[in-house]
Order: structure tokens, then C-alpha cells, then sequence
């Protein structure tokens, strides 16, 4: 910014424009503060005093009128509600399912936790009461309604209610350790992707450039599994028909996800929540892999069919 | 009745304004300043603020480009000049201008108005 800072009125004019601009993505908002400063400078250099320059300028409300209109609108905008409904829709989903089935899993993870003693592992199990029982299901509800909430929210709000929503998620997730904290991973998840959604702040070229890294992560998460796969099945070191479906569809979906097929994307989404299923229905040792594993399908699916911009043959 | 009149005034520059930019770059590049004041000048902007987001806009749309130059006491300027698809848009206005003054012309002309 330009030698502007010596009068207190235009100062505070800056501070009060670029203030009203703090929603506005960064490049914009420092732009049209350095044109204002520098059409002050213009105007002074001319001979004009600073209140004739700040009159003719207009109010900064008014200055930033057509910024935060567009903030306003795209926040708003069909595309971004929905994608914030799906977001809550899917909250409450994963909330519910997770609620019912950690009613359902047994000890066999439950002494794995860690953190403080008492709750080590804490885990309902057949053992546990009605009552406690009903409390846990309540709570998994409640956290999952907390999560969910923000996506009905005017999007100023929406923000910081989402990013304290998804801390407290995960400190949830921390806290109650690999026992019960497992069945919060999803609602965890969910609440940091609703939190990137509530974000504002993002231009559209950042969020382009943010789901280009995802879906680097994502084809790498998707495919290095399916290929120590076929490594171990080039060296006989596993078999079974097993195996051949696994690196079939870890292919697939990996394949898929990297070329954006939306048909990809939702099969991705499909096997993870069908593999999160499995890990309930067949409770061995490998359950948290299985339902970690699900989850990241998943998720990496949902991601990509929620950002992952579609082709566009022409331009 | 001041206040009607603003009010009809800046809905209608809303629509213009644009045009009016791409019209004074036209005659030759321009920094904010002189932009601004020329606009000003016509009455055709309430607040010269206002024409800077404005004028980003149009950056982003490609109708105007900037450049740095050097300006008054060393400081560098940032000038707009018009782009050719500015230049074409300004010819798809003056086309469409011609024709809505025309017919608001004729339409307001034969009613008995106050007279101006």
C-alpha cells in the first residue's frame, strides 16, 4: 500500500473498506484496497484534500457493495447449497449408522483405546444397560445433528459454526481413542468437508487448485493398496479369487477417480460404504481396517463427486 | 422529488456504466483517477469508489487489461486500456443504446409529459 497512512480519516477509510472486504477471496480484496489508496494518492498529488477525496469516493459500504453481493451470491449460490445439503444429509446418515452399529460391535476392539484409563476402549456391548445404551445412541445423535446443522445456516454463520462443529468432532475422535472413537470418524469427516464448503474465503481458482491436490491424494490412497496387491500376487505371496476382485476394483476405482468418471466416483462411494458395512456385519480382527478402509473410499468418492469439476468439451 | 429522480438515475446507470468505461477507454488508455473524474464529470457514477470493482470485473471478463506505467513523483500507474473483445462488446452496446433510446424516445414522446 502507498504512502496513504498519514491522515487519520482516509487511514480508518482503508481500514473500515478493507475490514468490510474480510470474506472476500485475498487477491480481490488487497486489489481493490491498493486502487482506493492509490486513486487517494492521484487525488492528492492534484491538489484535492482528503475530504473531497473520501466524498467523491462514496462510503466504503457502498465501494464494497459489489464484492460481498457476489460473496452473497455464490455462497448462495444452487451449486453450494446443495452441495452443503448433501454434506448434511450425509452427517446425519453416518451419525445414525454409526450410532446403531457401535451398539452392535463387540468387545474385540474395545481393548485397544487409549487415553484415560476408565474410558479405555469404551465401547457399548451387550453388558451395557438400556439406559446407558439410549445415552450413548442420544449422544451419537446429538453430534451428528451438531454436524449436520450447518448445512441450513446463512453462510457468515455457517463458517465458524462449522469449523468449531468439526473440532469438537475431533477431539471426540481423539478423545474416546480407537475404541468408540472410531464410529466418529465419519461424522468427523463430514464436519471438516462442511467446514471447507462454509468457507468463503476460497475463490473458485483456490478450490479448483485445492480438489486438484485431493485428487492426487486421493488416486494415491486409491491405488497404492491395489498395487502392492498385484505385487504380492505377481510373487505368490497371496492368492485366492479374493484377491483378483480387490485389485479389480481398487483399479477401477482408482483409475476412475484420477479421470473424474463420475461413474467411477460413485462406485468409490459405493464400495466404501459397502466395505464400512462389511466391517460390522463380519466382525474379525480386521473390523477397524475394514471400517477405516470404507470410510476413505467413501469419502474420497464423495469428495470427488461433490468438487471434482465436470467435463466441459467446450472451453 | 430529488430523491425519485436519483433513484430512477442510478438504476438505470447500473446498466450503463460498463459501456461508458469501455466508450472512455476507446479514446485512449486511462489510469483510475482519470477515469473516475470523466465519469464523474457526466454524472454517470454516484461514487468514483465504485468504479473499481468495476473495473476488476471487467479485468476478469477481458474487456479491459492493465498495465503499470510510470506516473506523477515516481510512482508507478496502473493505466486500463480496452481489449478487442472490449472493443466489440462497445459495438454490440452502441447498437442495442441506439435502439432502446429510439423507441423509449418515441414511446415518451407523444404522451404529455411535465416537459423538461
Amino acid at each position: 500500500m502507498a504512502k496513504v497512512a498519514e491522515n487519520h480519516s482516509v487511514e480508518s477509510y482503508l481500514r473500515s473498506l478493507d475490514h468490510l472486504l474480510r470474506n472476500v477471496p485475498v487477491e480481490a480484496r488487497h486489489d481493490l484496497v491498493e486502487d482506493i489508496a492509490e486513486h487517494i494518492d492521484e487525488g492528492r498529488e492534484r491538489g484535492r484534500s482528503d475530504s473531497e477525496i473520501l466524498e467523491a469516493l462514496g462510503s466504503p459500504q457502498a465501494v464494497a457493495a459489489p464484492y460481498l453481493d457476489d460473496l452473497l451470491r455464490d455462497g448462495n449460490s444452487p451449486r453450494m447449497r446443495a452441495i452443503r445439503l448433501v454434506l448434511g444429509i450425509v452427517a446425519l446418515v453416518t451419525g445414525l449408522f454409526a450410532a446403531i452399529v457401535s451398539r452392535s460391535s463387540d468387545s474385540t476392539i474395545a481393548n485397544m483405546g487409549f487415553g484415560p484409563v476408565d474410558i479405555q476402549g469404551l465401547s457399548i456391548n451387550y453388558d451395557y444397560s438400556d439406559v446407558s445404551a439410549a445415552i450413548q445412541l442420544l449422544i451419537f445423535l446429538a453430534l451428528a445433528l451438531m454436524v449436520a446443522a450447518s448445512a441450513v445456516m446463512r453462510p457468515g454463520i455457517a463458517r465458524k459454526y462449522s469449523i468449531a462443529a468439526a473440532i469438537v468432532m475431533t477431539i471426540v475422535v481423539v478423545f474416546c481413542g480407537t475404541g468408540l472413537g472410531m464410529f466418529f470418524v465419519p461424522s468427523m469427516v463430514t464436519a471438516w468437508m462442511l467446514a471447507g464448503a462454509n468457507n468463503l474465503k476460497l475463490s473458485h481458482e483456490r478450490r479448483s487448485k485445492r480438489s486438484r491436490t485431493m485428487r492426487i491424494i486421493g488416486t494415491a490412497a486409491l491405488l497404492v493398496p491395489a498395487v502392492f496387491a498385484i505385487g504380492g500376487l505377481a510373487t505368490g505371496a497371496v492368492d485366492g479369487g479374493g484377491a483378483y476382485a480387490y485389485v479389480a476394483v481398487g483399479l477401477l476405482c482408482g483409475v476412475g477417480f484420477l479421470l473424474k468418471f463420475r461413474v467411477a466416483l460413485w462406485a468409490t462411494s459405493v464400495v466404501g460404504a459397502g466395505l464400512s458395512a462389511l466391517a460390522i456385519i463380519d466382525q474379525g480382527m480386521l473390523m477397524a481396517a475394514f471400517w477405516l478402509a470404507g470410510i476413505a473410499y467413501f469419502y474420497f468418492g464423495l469428495y470427488g463427486l461433490l468438487w471434482f469439476e465436470k467435463h466441459h468439451p467446450s472451453s | 422529488m430529488l430523491e425519485q429522480r436519483e433513484k430512477i438515475a442510478t438504476n438505470i446507470r447500473k446498466g450503463v456504466l460498463e459501456y461508458c468505461v469501455l466508450g472512455s477507454l476507446a479514446n485512449g488508455d486511462m489510469y483510475g483517477l482519470e477515469l473516475a473524474e470523466e465519469l464523474t464529470k457526466r454524472h454517470l457514477t454516484a461514487g468514483e469508489g465504485s468504479l473499481y470493482p468495476l473495473l476488476a470485473r471487467m479485468k476478469t471478463a477481458g474487456l479491459v487489461e492493465t498495465r503499470w506505467e510510470e506516473g506523477g513523483a515516481g510512482r508507478k500507474r496502473k493505466y486500463y486500456s480496452i481489449t478487442d473483445h472490449g472493443q466489440v462488446m462497445l459495438k454490440e452496446f452502441r447498437a442495442v443504446w441506439a435502439d432502446i433510446t429510439k423507441q423509449v424516445e418515441q414511446l415518451l414522446g407523444g404522451q404529455d409529459g411535465e416537459g423538461s
